[in-house]
């Protein structure tokens, strides 16, 4: 019974262990794939004028009720 | 607890309640089927150790269910582990180290 | 197990060990030019500079000038590279290698550190704060950005291509070896070490017991707590790979290892494992209140560990990264760095201590086979005479 305990324990710990690294294989991989960690670049904003639409009025009739 | 229902929750909170005393009962079984004692004072503070306990899993999964489950696990595991020492600590001194 | 096939097999496991390290050191390095083709694609005349400052044509027909530097972060350097522009500002931060652990990096990353130097200029940079939970790497990036732009204009070509005036004496912090607090932790560890040898002799006149207790409740605020002394497989790739020559953030575990080493080596104790490691010492501290047994012994979950510390220790040297040997939980016990796994595995060692007498030290911490390898090489290095009745 002991032993049993003692087994379960044991591949509860290596179980976790194993899902540690398989987590980190992701890292792994694309650290072995590419020789760089992580690349930060200025995102250009294109400066865009704000247009002001102008509003043609010169078609507008004022309606009187 | 039970959203959109009249008697369910009235009916739910009650055998709960009622299932605390069965849990009282049942702890005070188990020790004297052990062939031990415990005094009443160290049967609440047992008891509400355990309530504890319950209290910390539900809000740990009352967070889970706000969609912070990292933060419910964390929660559960904080504040769980030192109140399961504690209780493991004080069955040990109150019932175990005690001669019939 | 039959005792020959048993010192065959540790006689053996030496060469998965020194092709590692062979392999690790052969491995090819990165050239910097290499490394501009991928982190600039389609870059066109690449001209070298110095060893360290390249200029680049990029696609768009504009230059941009890159530079190389590292800083010690926590596990060793960290190496990156800016890009300018012709407007003498910072275009791009390049993270190129660190052997930090992934934690640290990733939260970094999240509170967009390396952004805060895009668009300032090379002349005048502007440090931001360290990440609180990830000082040392923060402060390893901010000093390699200082050091890169630093070493950018006081460079002849570039200073006369960009305008750039020749007044700068910035003062560029350097990789300090040996601080006042750093030379307090390796004699605390000295301390502690000195004060296991004593209770371990046969001449110690006090209580043994209550002695070890103290010295293990000194170790554990000390070690644990306090200052996160604490070595482990990393530190052992750390060692092999030979990392610490080029600069750590603390040689205090370093120093505690190599402590270990020469205490077992000469004394045949493992006084590291028995009196000193704060996780241990945690996990005793619980067995206390069951008064519970060690796990009884058992040669296949020996084997397994022994297998699979020799390969992931492989792994690590190789790749010359000691945070891909992390996977004990004593970061995440006493210092919450690592990731939730880690809390999940801490948990469980910690409620285990209430079945078992230190389940994690006798079933899957790595440092029992370490320890009992270089136990095994001693006996077989150094046979005992043994005197026949």
């Amino acid at each position: 019974m002991k032993n049993f305990i003692v087994l379960s324990v044991f591949f509860l710990f290596l179980s976790l262990v194993i899902y540690e690294f398989y987590t980190q294989s992701y890292t792994i991989a694309t650290n072995s794939n590419s020789n760089i960690l992580a690349i930060i670049k200025n995102e250009k904003q294109q400066e865009t004028k704000k247009e002001e639409k102008k509003i043609d009025y010169s078609n507008f009739e004022y309606v009187e009720h | 607890m039970f959203p959109g229902s009249t008697m369910i929750n009235s009916l739910f909170w009650m055998i709960l309640g009622a299932m605390q005393i069965l849990i009282i009962a049942g702890g005070y079984a188990w020790i004297k089927h052990l062939g031990k004692t415990i005094k009443n004072w160290q049967m609440a503070i047992l008891y509400i150790l355990f309530a504890l306990i319950c209290l910390t899993i539900g809000a740990g999964f009352t967070l889970a269910g706000e969609y912070e489950s990292q933060a419910g696990w964390y929660f559960i595991g904080f504040l769980g582990l030192p109140q399961l020492i504690i209780f493991v600590f004080l069955i040990n001194r109150f019932v175990f180290s005690k001669k019939v | 197990m039959n005792t020959k096939l048993e010192k065959y097999i540790g006689i053996l496991s030496i060469i998965p060990l020194i092709f590692s390290i062979v392999l690790g050191f052969l491995k090819e390095q990165n050239t910097s030019i290499k490394l501009i083709q991928e982190f600039i694609p389609n870059s066109k005349n690449i001209l070298h500079y110095t060893d360290n400052i390249y200029k680049v044509i990029a696609e768009n027909n504009l230059p941009l000038y890159i530079s190389f530097a590292s800083h010690v972060g926590y596990s060793g350097p960290m190496q990156l590279a800016i890009i300018a522009n012709q407007e003498k500002k910072i275009d791009t931060v390049v993270l190129i290698k660190s052997p930090d652990t992934k934690p640290y990096l990733d939260k970094i990353l999240e509170n967009k550190l390396p952004n805060h130097f895009l668009n300032q200029s090379i002349t005048n940079i502007i440090p931001p704060d360290a990440v609180s939970g990830a000082t040392i790497s923060s402060n390893a990036i901010i000093h390699a950005v200082e050091k890169a732009s630093h070493n950018l204009i006081t460079n002849n070509t570039v200073q006369q291509e960009l305008a750039i005036p020749q007044q700068h004496n910035q003062n560029i912090k350097q990789n300090a070896i040996f601080s006042s607090s750093e030379l307090y932790k390796l004699g605390i560890v000295l301390f502690l070490f000195l004060s296991a040898f004593w209770i371990s002799t046969k001449n110690f006149k006090y209580n043994k017991l209550k002695s070890h207790y103290i010295l293990a409740g000194l170790s554990f605020v000390s070690v644990g707590i306090l200052f996160s002394m604490q070595f482990s497989l990393s530190t052992i790739t750390l060692l092999l790979s030979g990392i610490w020559k080029n600069g750590i953030a603390s040689y205090a575990p370093l120093f505690a290892l190599i402590l270990a080493i020469l205490c077992v080596v000469f004394t045949k104790k493992n006084l590291y494992c028995s009196h000193i490691c704060p996780f241990g010492t945690l996990q005793e501290g619980i067995s206390l209140i069951t008064h519970c047994s060690m796990p009884p012994k058992n040669n296949f979950i020996k084997w397994i560990t022994r297998f699979f510390t020799l390969l992931i220790l492989c792994f690590a040297i190789y790749y010359a990264i000691p945070s891909y040997a992390t996977y004990e939980p004593f970061g995440k016990t006493f210092n919450m760095i690592g990731s939730f796994t880690l809390f999940v595995l801490s948990i469980a060692v910690i409620l285990s201590s209430l079945i078992f007498k230190k389940p994690w030290c006798h079933l899957l911490c790595p440092m029992t086979p370490f320890f009992d390898y270089i136990l095994f090489w001693r006996k077989l290095l150094t046979p005992s005479k043994k005197i026949k009745e």
